[in-house]
């Protein structure tokens, strides 16, 4: 389990210093992130499950609260 | 202790039962061999020290027995009489040459009759030539030019191939058989034979012949055996040698050299018996139960957290991933997308180790440690004998 654990956080920490490579060269190259957001809803429509995330969280409030 | 008093009969009896392992064939032309050496003897005491026991040359035998190699070729004699041995390979079985060596150093020892008239010569002096190995008495007394035809007890079907051999120059020829006896006899020096079973000798075991100590010293080290002119056939087999050269033989190990110490020793120990304690047993088992079913039921609502938090995670990853390569078309986004993929499956990463530590390590250690703690307060150990 110990060298488990070694192993899985030496991945994690490569994939997490690659993807922030990754993002920073894209910010750096010129992304736009309303640009990526729009492709995604596109593609995911990813603005309406998050409008029906926080209605349910919102109501979930008002009746237990 | 009863000191069993052993002569011939009885000792090709109990060699012949303990030489069960060997073919029939080869159990007969052993104990005919044995029986043409007491024929042979001058004094039959003198020979029945030197063989020790039957136990040891039984020993002796086995570790000289292939029963594989002999297999087949008893099986290639089922159609003959007689067993014929000279077609082992051209050569004859490890056993026969073991057996013939013992006879060569009896021999050597003087325990048999000389074939011709020779003065008599006291047995004291024989140790006069003992070290001058490349004298000339070792080739009178123990060459093999009279000790076959002293004691060769070899069936007819090879005895042709004994033809007069001239003597080692150099020292004694000796085989890895005739090593592992020497240390096989040390040992059962220590035991003696009672009612078909080794049992240790005290202190009333006669002492062994004055010559064993001055008998050859052998050392770890594997010796040679210079493979003589007239010897090409009744070495032992060794198919990766070339004619003419010599024979290399390592020692082997000797299993049964600490078998029986072993087992006194562990007739003697002290056993130890884990006896459970049974009231405290069923009253920690009637509390343990229900206490590691509350933990384990504690320990799997952050389990399953981290579950569905991987599963969240790893299904984000995938998705992201795959619109990286299907909606994006500058680069720049592109990398964006990509980066956060990864961010994401390694989070997922993260997630799914923790429930895999938490199922393997934290539940399944809950329920070890209850274990434990329950042999450890509801066992006692007692001490058999």
């Amino acid at each position: 389990m110990k060298s488990g654990w070694k192993i899985i956080l030496l991945v994690v920490l490569i994939a997490l210093m690659l993807g922030a490579v990754c993002i920073g060269v894209g910010a750096m190259t010129g992304a736009d992130f309303t640009r990526i957001w729009a492709t995604l809803d596109d593609r995911y429509h990813v603005d309406m499950y998050w409008q029906y995330i926080t209605e349910v969280w919102a109501l979930l409030q008002t009746e237990l609260m | 202790m009863e000191v069993k008093v052993i002569n011939k009969q009885k000792f090709l009896a109990e060699l012949g039962r303990l030489l069960t392992f060997m073919y029939e064939e080869d159990r007969q032309t052993a104990l005919a061999m044995y029986s043409k050496m007491f024929d042979d003897a001058v004094d039959e005491q003198a020979l029945l020290q030197f063989l020790v026991s039957p136990t040891r040359q039984a020993v002796v035998l086995a570790r000289s027995y292939d029963a594989k190699e002999r297999k087949l070729q008893v099986h290639t004699q089922t159609r003959e009489e007689e067993p014929d041995y000279s077609d082992y390979d051209g050569q004859f079985p490890p056993f026969i040459l073991a057996i013939d060596d013992l006879q060569q150093d009896a021999a050597a020892r003087g325990i048999f009759a000389p074939l011709e008239e020779q003065p008599a010569v006291d047995e004291d002096q024989f140790s006069l030539f003992d070290d001058a190995a490349s004298q000339e008495a070792p080739a009178q007394e123990s060459a093999p030019a009279s000790a076959p035809q002293v004691i060769s007890p070899a069936p007819p079907a090879y005895q042709e191939s004994e033809a007069p051999l001239p003597e080692d120059d150099n020292a004694p020829a000796k085989d890895s058989v005739s090593e592992f006896a020497d240390a096989v006899d040390a040992f059962l020096a220590d035991f003696a034979i009672a009612d078909g079973e080794l049992v240790p000798n005290r202190n009333d075991r006669p002492e062994p012949p004055a010559e064993e100590p001055d008998g050859p010293v052998f050392d770890d080290q594997p010796f040679q055996l210079d493979k003589l002119p007239g010897q090409e056939n009744i070495s032992p087999p060794e198919p990766s040698l070339d004619g003419g050269e010599q024979l290399s033989l390592e020692p082997a190990p000797m299993p049964e050299e600490d078998e029986l110490p072993q087992a006194e020793e562990e007739e003697e120990q002290i056993a130890t018996v884990r006896k459970a304690r049974v009231f405290p047993l069923i009253l920690y088992i009637i509390v343990s139960i229900p206490i590691t079913l509350l933990g384990v039921a504690l320990l799997l609502i952050p389990t399953l957290l981290w579950l569905s938090l991987a599963v969240t995670f790893v299904s984000a990853g995938v998705l992201v991933l795959t619109a990286a390569f299907a909606g994006f078309t500058i680069f720049a986004d592109l990398m964006i997308i990509l980066g956060l993929a990864v961010i994401l499956l390694a989070i997922g990463l993260l997630f799914t180790w923790l429930f895999i530590w938490f199922i393997g390590g934290a539940i399944a250690g809950l329920i070890r440690g209850v274990c434990h703690l329950g042999g450890k307060w509801c066992y006692k150990e007692v001490a058999v004998r």
